[in-house]
């Protein structure tokens, strides 16, 4: 036996799924483990399965099964397999970057027979963790997860005998030793067949060993068996191979005949009571209730006929030696070549890769924001939802980690989402300070994460915003390179929001630390780097940092809507799209109301975003919301303004930018100011204020003004300067939108980052190796 | 007056929680009471209390094994941790005082070895063995078959206990080995305490 470097041989077993597959054998072309092939067992399929798999001409072993069966496609891939181990994964499904060689590295014990990793279901609408260390009896009962191997140390339920076993979308056998049990009993259809082999194997005293480890990312698609995430399934075939099941395992565990009769009588009922359950859910017809209760008994009474009176279906003993041919045996063909290195990284849900080609290798790139949409909308989730689509539309992979209420993966907009609850278990010596409390044990969270991402995902550089240290614990750990997205420090904001508390202290003193102790800094602007400096007194070196600048999708042509000069509409409209808050200067904008419209009277407001009164103490301080201050102070203006609340991303927004003339953001401070690109993009002219890295983006008097911040008069002056003059509201609003195409695309930002991030991970590698 | 938390002091806590590295501790405890609870059950089940029957009074000590096993592998764990932290502190502060928590792991350690030769005697095959003891009958003419039979009846269930308890033997023993082995381990942990302990407080005896 070969235990230094197993050779794999992947089995997939298909029918109806070209898609999948084809976004399966994309992912496969990433694995960081080389030496393994492809066999895919082709059930009775009506797609173009078969014009898919000729493109791949002999990088593929291709065999097909004459019937809808999983257990006979799965023993056909074994047998036409060459690897020392068989490791089989659903069509539906795609493998974490080291799954094979973190399988491997399970199998250097000779003593391990099998094993298999975790499997996460990443569908954006239905994530969970769906299978891990499972557990299953001699009488069909089992556990899907179990977050360690301690938990269900006793196992629940009534049989005698349980087992560990592994999920079918994720298990890897050494093959000699599957065949030695006869492979898959061809009684299963579907379902059951992988739990049924982990008793069977287990019982023959080979040892089976699943991990924590190696995950599997499902996506769930259609089959002739079930419409996924509905109720149209075939549930009488998982009744007929539960019943079988706990019949034939049952037996050969030494349970009673009358334990296991009960037992198939419960697992009958137990789906006679889910059509009843379904029927009163109005989730299927009263017919369907009726024909879904006579298939549950028949399909029962099937299983436990075919359980006691016949014979396993499995592979005859000589099928062993027919599989160990040696002709067989020459025909491995490694799958990767030498392009599969070069090749982008690809969207797991529906198979689309970014149309660029590349030159070197993608990478491996973990972004870390606490918030992050469509959750939140906060700035630096904003940033990093945007800067992951960008990277993943230039290729590279891309992985999130997020705050959620539980532990869950999802890909969304080209990244994995990571979602991990904040326990808190370390750090009580900062109970009293809650904020610090809270952050270092979520920070403390990011790096368990991070090391799972290592070890599964072969993450290569860490990227956290400085705002909320999030990356610090990683930082000190040293465990890979951390480079630093600089934005509005938080001793920044405390003063504005008026707090001066020790838990704020701490918390600015720890952002400054982290600063210090990067890999790298990006700062978005000069502003922001000089800011930092002021605040922090961190003056890094030239090599420790580089301008790093945001950029965002450009929309079509024929989308913007420059000012018209011809038109005959009168009217003129002002947006302003933020949080409502202090920071933002909306009480500027506010007093500036009243001058602008002496100026212009035929000017409207729009007043866009979600009032945040209550968080930056104004509500506490006045007993007002903003909206409510607006019109207490300026009653004779409130007809001219429309406050519309928060506003989603996407069409409404659209429409909003579209069909505004100017776009004013007067904000006390800004790192970068997406927010006037974002306006720049539909040609609008805006106005800003004279402050952090806004004059790097808006360039006075071409894409804009800019005013001194806190400056109601001059505001308004600005104001109404671009409002009356037609020409400055069509010039600067085409001009911004020149700015944006050659300076602040998502192309830009993705080219940028990537070549730094590439850069610092090379040179962190040159110092490891010294 | 106080002193405030300074960010050196919250660096030194957060490098310290990197050193110790451990998964949280909760899941051993847990299912250690799990399994206690769950050997509880079946002592209640079977009715232990019942000592004259032979075969219950086997399958009470296999109980008390197992306790006996079980309240061992939680001091191994407690003595593993505390060892674990006492190497953090070391590294960390570097003073005399670790050399009382070192004391404690030499009793803790005393006190597994201890745990190990009690178990060493009685997971011997003789402690669980069972003798038949039925009691003679007076009757006249036909106590002679009446004893016989209550030997016989008494012998049936003592056939399996018998090959339960050689089973039960076989799994203790190499428990037992595996602890004595981990208890070698933990010496050895010590051991390189000591040499750290030494190379920190008196630098310049290891050059």
């Amino acid at each position: 036996m070969n235990t230094d470097s197993p050779r794999f041989s992947i089995i997939i077993n298909t029918i109806n799924r070209a898609q999948p597959l084809q976004t399966l054998l994309c992912a496969l072309e990433k694995q960081s483990y080389p030496d393994f092939e492809v066999v895919i067992v082709v059930g009775p399929t009506k797609d173009n399965t078969m014009e898919l798999l000729d493109n791949y001409g002999d990088r593929v072993k291709v065999l097909r099964c004459p019937s809808a069966n999983l257990g006979v496609s799965r023993n056909i891939g074994l047998l036409a397999s060459s690897g020392d181990i068989v490791a089989y994964i659903d069509d539906d499904a795609v493998p974490s970057h080291r799954w094979l060689e973190q399988l491997a590295g399970i199998f250097e014990d000779p003593w391990i027979g099998a094993t298999g990793g975790i499997v996460y279901l990443i569908h954006p609408n239905h994530p969970r963790l769906q299978h891990s260390l499972g557990l299953f009896s001699s009488l069909a009962e089992q556990v899907d997860v179990r977050s360690s191997w301690l938990e269900h140390l006793v196992p629940p339920g009534i049989a005698t005998q349980w087992v560990t076993r592994m999920m079918g979308t994720n298990m890897a056998y050494r093959r000699a030793d599957l065949i030695d049990i006869g492979g898959f009993d061809e009684f299963y259809e579907w379902v059951y067949d992988e739990t049924d082999v982990a008793m069977r194997f287990t019982i023959a005293g080979k040892i089976l060993h699943p991990v924590k480890q190696a995950p599997v990312y499902h996506v769930p698609a259609s089959s002739h068996n079930r419409q996924v995430f509905t109720y149209n399934l075939k549930w009488w075939l998982q009744t007929r191979a539960s019943v079988y099941s706990a019949v034939k395992n049952g037996t050969a565990s030494g349970e009673s005949r009358s334990t296991i009769i009960r037992r198939c009588m419960n697992l009958i009922h137990g789906h006679l009571l889910l059509s009843n359950q379904f029927l009163h859910d109005n989730k299927i017809s009263s017919l369907q209730a009726w024909q879904m209760r006579i298939n549950e008994v028949t399909s029962g009474l099937h299983g436990m006929v075919k359980g006691f009176s016949f014979p396993r279906k499995l592979i005859p003993q000589n099928g062993g030696q027919a599989g160990d041919d040696t002709s067989m045996k020459a025909s491995f063909h490694q799958y990767q070549n030498g392009y599969s290195a070069f090749m982008p990284s690809v969207d797991p849900i529906n198979g689309r890769q970014a149309n660029v080609r590349l030159s070197e290798p993608p990478l491996r790139i973990c972004l870390l924001s606490r918030d992050f949409p469509p959750s939140d909308k906060g700035g630096v989730g904003r940033q990093t939802h945007m800067l992951a689509k960008a990277l993943f539309e230039s290729g590279q992979t891309v992985h999130v980690i997020t705050k959620g209420d539980r532990e869950r993966l999802t890909f969304r907009d080209g990244a994995y989402v990571h979602e991990i609850p904040t326990r808190l278990e370390y750090y009580e010596q900062y109970k009293h300070l809650p904020g610090m409390y809270y952050l270092l044990n979520h920070s403390h969270n990011v790096y368990e994460k991070v090391k799972d991402l290592i070890l599964n995902d072969g993450i290569q550089i860490i990227d956290s915003s400085n705002y909320q240290f999030e990356g610090l614990v990683t930082s000190l750990s040293g465990i890979l390179p951390v480079v630093i997205r600089l934005v509005t420090a938080m001793r920044q904001i405390a003063p504005l929001n008026g707090d001066d508390s020790d838990d704020k202290r701490l918390q600015g003193e720890m952002e400054r630390v982290f600063i210090e102790r990067a890999n790298h800094l990006l700062p978005n602007t000069h502003a922001t780097l000089r800011t930092l400096q002021g605040i922090y007194g961190v003056h890094p070196r030239e090599d420790q940092y580089s301008i790093a600048t945001y950029g965002i999708e450009p929309v079509p042509d024929e989308k913007t809507r420059p000012y018209d000069l011809q038109r005959s509409e009168k009217n003129l409209k002002v947006l302003f799209l933020g949080r409502l808050e202090k920071r933002k200067g909306i009480i500027d904008l506010f007093h500036a109301i009243p001058s602008v419209v002496k100026h212009a009277p035929n000017t409207r407001f729009v007043i866009a975003g979600a009032d945040n009164s209550h968080n930056d103490g104004f509500l506490e301080r006045t007993g007002m919301d903003y909206r409510s201050y607006f019109e207490r102070t300026f009653p004779e203006y409130k007809s001219m303004v429309d406050f519309v609340g928060e506003v989603p991303d996407g069409e409404p927004q659209e429409q909003l930018y579209q069909s505004c003339d100017l776009f004013v953001a007067p904000s006390l401070y800004e790192s970068f100011g997406l927010i006037y690109i974002e306006a720049m993009n539909y040609s609008k002219p805006v106005i800003g204020c004279n402050t952090g890295g806004v004059p790097e983006v808006v360039e006075h008097g071409v894409t804009g003004l800019l005013v001194d911040p806190q400056s109601p008069k001059a505001l308004a002056e600005a104001i109404a300067t671009v409002l009356c003059s037609p020409v400055l509201l069509r010039d600067m609003g085409m001009a911004g939108r020149q700015r944006l195409l050659t300076h602040f695309t998502a192309a830009h930002m993705a080219n940028n980052f990537t070549r730094i991030y590439r850069n610092i991970i090379t040179r962190n590698s040159g110092a490891d190796h010294q | 007056m106080k002193r405030k938390l300074s960010a050196e002091d919250v660096i030194k806590d957060i490098e310290f929680e990197l050193a110790q590295g451990v998964p949280p501790k909760d899941n051993l405890g847990e299912s250690i009471e799990a399994v206690r609870q769950f050997q509880n059950k079946l002592r209640a089940e079977l009715d232990i209390s019942n000592t004259g029957s032979p075969s219950r009074q086997s399958i009470g000590r296999l109980l008390q094994l197992n306790d006996m096993l079980v309240t061992l592998l939680q001091e191994t764990a407690v003595a593993i941790t505390q060892l674990q932290l006492t190497q953090q502190l070391q590294i960390r502060h570097a003073h005399a005082s670790t050399r009382a928590l070192l004391d404690q792991i030499d009793t803790d350690a005393i006190r597994i070895s201890e745990h190990i030769a009690k178990i060493d005697e009685v997971t011997k095959s003789k402690s669980l063995f069972v003798a038949i003891d039925p009691q003679r009958s007076a009757i006249p003419i036909i106590g002679r078959w009446i004893s016989k039979l209550r030997q016989a009846l008494h012998g049936l269930p003592l056939y399996y206990v018998r090959i339960l308890a050689s089973k039960q033997t076989v799994v203790n023993q190499a428990f037992s080995e595996e602890y004595g082995y981990t208890l070698n381990e933990i010496t050895e942990l010590r051991q390189r305490v000591n040499d750290l302990e030494l190379r920190i407080t008196h630098p310049e005896s290891t050059d």
